[in-house]
């Protein structure tokens, strides 16, 4: 029993240590450890200093969108620092559970580019215990039933272990970064801050044939009010909180209607209009963005280095040229 | 449903519960029929379809048991001997065996020009029937040789050989042992309901930390083929600590969930690396199997009292079925030779060391003499470990080749490799240190409290940050 209690304190004590989180944040590796770097980035956040912070939120598709570094080159005089929080698979549901912690480093606009994959997909429940709340399954239960809930039972599991038991959450990606430090250590390498790897080119035809012939990815599920509802929750939260809420209708490959059910755009783009009047927040459809060129997607959502520099461009112009109110 | 498993956490959690109900409020056999319900239920978790396969082989064994004891003369009570024997190979060999006999026979038929067409019957492999097999044999011939009665009730009788915790990999239970705790009331005490979580925190850790991370880290890239001679090396240890931490560590769960339900099974494992020479590692590994094949085949074909050769014999005999019990495989049965040929070395060798200075074995000297005879002789288990773990002699082959020609460091991933392995290996020797030091496998359950908490806060962290939570299938489980 003192173990067990030892053993929590001093998990409750290191999980409040910026040293740790440091050495997660500069060691994990890009892609397989996003969720625990992404964690690492939000908790070293410090006390406001003056600037104004731009939190982007949301799936790869942010990630993939936005060039951070860019935004804070050009930004840096004007008072702006930009966060890109973006990580794969984080869909409504996940998003809704990191609102808290998002309110508690304090942005005052967060941007989240959204696409028809949030909402007419289903939430991957591998990443889920990166996410997990307990007030996530009373939701999910009203909206999709307790016999889905059962079906991701050994998720669910391992998510409420997650919660319980301090590190439990990034145990795979904190063994990746102690391999990462060593393997550093031994090739004399000395990092400052984490290698950072966006994607870049375009698939190769047969690639978008393939994945269309084999799959419609989005259409209608069960899921869809229940995003619906978790991302009308999250603003409303965020907005109560005092942050500013934009969201963007993110830029598609033309392919992207192969896989996904017919009429899906538009109907999310209506939709997403509809909410933005009434509950107050600011929208930017696909038709208000600079035009995309196929050449300028990897595959069907994520932009590469072209495409990403443009979206970058443009967020960036948006928010400098806005009247009144800042945002 | 693995230990290792939330199914058979949830499993256990509501099992025990009833049980401690019923151990309160009701009779002994109200303990015992529900323990037998669950034992079948957890074996049923698996493959419902073998469930008649551990009945029918407990009311073959209860009856010819009772004709065995009951017998009106030697003749009648041979027989029935024999039909209970004869019967448990029959079914072993069918499941287990008849695969490898059929292939082997085919391959040999082809070279003198003949194709029967007999292929693989790809018969499914019974969870558990080497283990439980072994238990009702020993039932029989305990009974035959008057060494104990047979068992009153047959429920009674079909809960022994089903009693889930020893059910998949053991520890082999003998009859005279575990069948007296089910038939008496027993008596649960705090100490030794403590013990047992004991056991199963450290067969838990030795599991899902060790054992996993060793495998699927170091052992599996080798024996897949990769590696330069570094790594090779490094994996075949890994393996060594691997199967022992594996197999220990569900003996261990398997011996902690027992003691919980009052029930006291063998010592499987006792430090067995820490043993000097063949004959010591045979009374240190997988005890219940080699005291098994010991009772009941090495001594009864006379054992060391026929002279020298016959002894060599006997050994090889014994070593060569031990290894056959392992799986259909010739890996297996050159893994008993390789034994057997360490076994007659030593009996051939051993009188030598009456002959060493006397100044070896006084003090100091005396202790690096033995480090150096552990070392020498881990290296030999190893070397039998990779015979073990091939997929064919050819690749046991391969793999002692890369070990020797193949000798560059191949990057920051060997390395790594070799992190992991000083890791995790360094963790288990300072635990088995202590124990060895302190003669006692519950060390770190009756040291000190400093020690105590030490212990648990470490396995805690190992748990959280390497506890691999897919639960992996126990080796011996196959077997």
């Amino acid at each position: 029993m003192v173990s067990l209690v030892l053993f929590f304190i001093i998990g409750f004590g290191l999980e409040r240590t910026d040293l740790v989180w440091r050495f997660f944040y500069v060691n994990s590796r890009p892609a397989t450890d996003h969720f625990l770097r992404k964690a690492a980035e939000l908790r070293l956040i410090k006390e406001k200093i003056g600037e104004e912070r731009v939190f982007l939120v949301g799936s790869s598709v942010t990630y993939e969108g936005y060039d951070e570094d860019y935004l804070n080159r050009e930004a840096a005089g004007k008072g702006m620092r930009f966060y890109n929080f973006g990580s794969g698979g984080v869909t409504p549901p996940w998003l809704f559970l990191l609102r808290k912690d998002y309110i508690a480093r304090r942005p005052d606009l967060v941007v989240w580019p959204v696409y028809v994959g949030d909402f007419y997909g289903r939430p991957d429940y591998a990443s889920l215990k990166y996410f997990f709340k307990f007030e996530i399954l009373p939701r999910i239960a009203s909206y999709v039933g307790f016999r889905e809930l059962y079906g991701h039972k050994g998720e669910i599991f391992d998510a409420v272990i997650a919660e319980i038991l301090p590190f439990y959450r990034y145990n795979k990606s904190i063994i990746r970064s102690f391999e990462t430090a060593i393997g550093d250590r031994i090739l004399g390498v000395r990092r400052e801050a984490p290698l950072v790897t966006k994607k870049t080119g375009t698939q190769p035809p047969s690639f978008f044939d393939n994945i269309a012939a084999s799959e419609v990815k989005f259409a209608k599920t069960e899921y869809t009010e229940l995003n619906k509802k978790l991302f009308l929750d999250f603003i409303r939260d965020l907005k109560a909180a005092g942050v500013k809420v934009l969201i963007v209708g993110a830029p598609m490959n033309s392919r992207i209607t192969s896989i996904s059910a017919a009429g899906l755009e538009t109907e999310l783009d209506e939709w997403l209009r509809t909410a933005a009047d009434e509950h107050n927040f600011i929208y930017i459809g696909a038709r208000e963005l600079p035009v995309f060129s196929d050449d300028e997607f990897v595959d069907f959502s994520h932009l590469n280095e072209w495409g990403r520099d443009k979206n970058s461009r443009f967020l960036l112009e948006y928010l400098m040229n806005m009247t009144g109110t800042r945002y | 449903m693995p230990f290792n498993s939330v199914q058979f956490f949830l499993f256990f959690t509501v099992l025990y519960g009833l049980y401690l109900l019923a151990h309160r409020f009701f009779s002994h056999k109200a303990e015992n029929r529900l323990l037998l319900a669950a034992s079948y239920l957890f074996y049923a978790a698996w493959d419902w379809r073998f469930l008649s396969l551990v009945f029918a082989s407990a009311f073959v064994n209860f009856y010819c048991g009772k004709k065995i004891f009951f017998g009106r003369d030697d003749k009648e009570r041979k027989r029935y001997l024999v039909y209970s024997i004869a019967v448990n190979l029959f079914i072993l060999g069918f499941f287990k065996y008849l695969d490898f006999f059929a292939s082997n026979l085919q391959s040999l038929l082809r070279v003198i020009g003949l194709d029967p067409g007999i292929g693989a019957l790809n018969i499914i492999l019974p969870i558990g029937i080497s283990f439980y097999t072994f238990q009702v044999m020993s039932y029989a011939l305990d009974i035959y040789r008057k060494e104990m009665e047979p068992a009153g009730s047959f429920f009674d009788f079909a809960l022994f050989v089903s009693f889930f915790p020893p059910l998949m990999a053991g520890p082999i239970e003998r009859a005279k042992n575990l069948l007296p705790q089910i038939i008496r009331p027993r008596r649960i005490t705090r100490d030794a309901v403590y013990e047992g979580a004991f056991l199963i925190f450290w067969g838990f850790v030795q599991k899902t930390v060790i054992a996993d991370n060793l495998g699927f880290r170091l052992v599996d890239p080798v024996f897949a083929g990769g590696g330069s001679g570094p790594s090779v090396l490094i994996g075949v240890y890994a393996f060594a600590l691997q199967i022992y931490c594996d197999f220990a560590g569900y003996s261990n769960i398997a011996r902690g969930l027992a003691k919980c339900l009052g029930i006291e099974l063998t010592l499987n494992f006792n430090l067995p690396y820490f043993a000097a020479n063949p004959r010591d590692f045979w009374r240190r590994w997988h005890i219940s199997l080699s005291s098994w094949f010991r009772d009941y085949v090495y001594i009864p074909l006379g054992g060391n009292r026929r002279g020298r050769i016959r002894t060599i014999i006997n050994l090889f005999i014994t070593m060569l079925l031990c290894g056959f019990w392992h799986g259909a495989a010739w890996t297996f049965l050159a893994w008993g030779f390789f034994h057997a040929v360490l076994l007659a070395l030593y009996r051939l060798l051993a009188p030598l060391s009456a002959k060493l200075p006397a100044a070896w074995n006084i003090g100091l000297a005396q202790k690096l003499f033995y480090v150096a005879r552990v070392f020498v002789f881990f290296n030999f288990v190893c070397l039998g470990w990779l015979i073990f773990r091939s997929e064919s002699l050819y690749q046991a082959g391969d793999i002692l080749k890369r070990i020797f020609t193949s000798w560059h460091i191949g990057g920051a991933y060997s390395v790594i490799g070799f992190y992991y392995f000083l890791f995790f290996s360094a963790g288990l020797f300072l635990v088995q240190f202590f124990q060895h030091k302190k003669g006692d496998l519950m060390y770190f359950y009756h040291a000190r409290p400093a020690v105590k908490v030490l212990f648990y806060v470490i396995c805690f962290y190992l748990i959280v940050i390497y506890g691999q939570s897919e639960a992996q299938e126990f080796i011996y489980v196959q077997f």
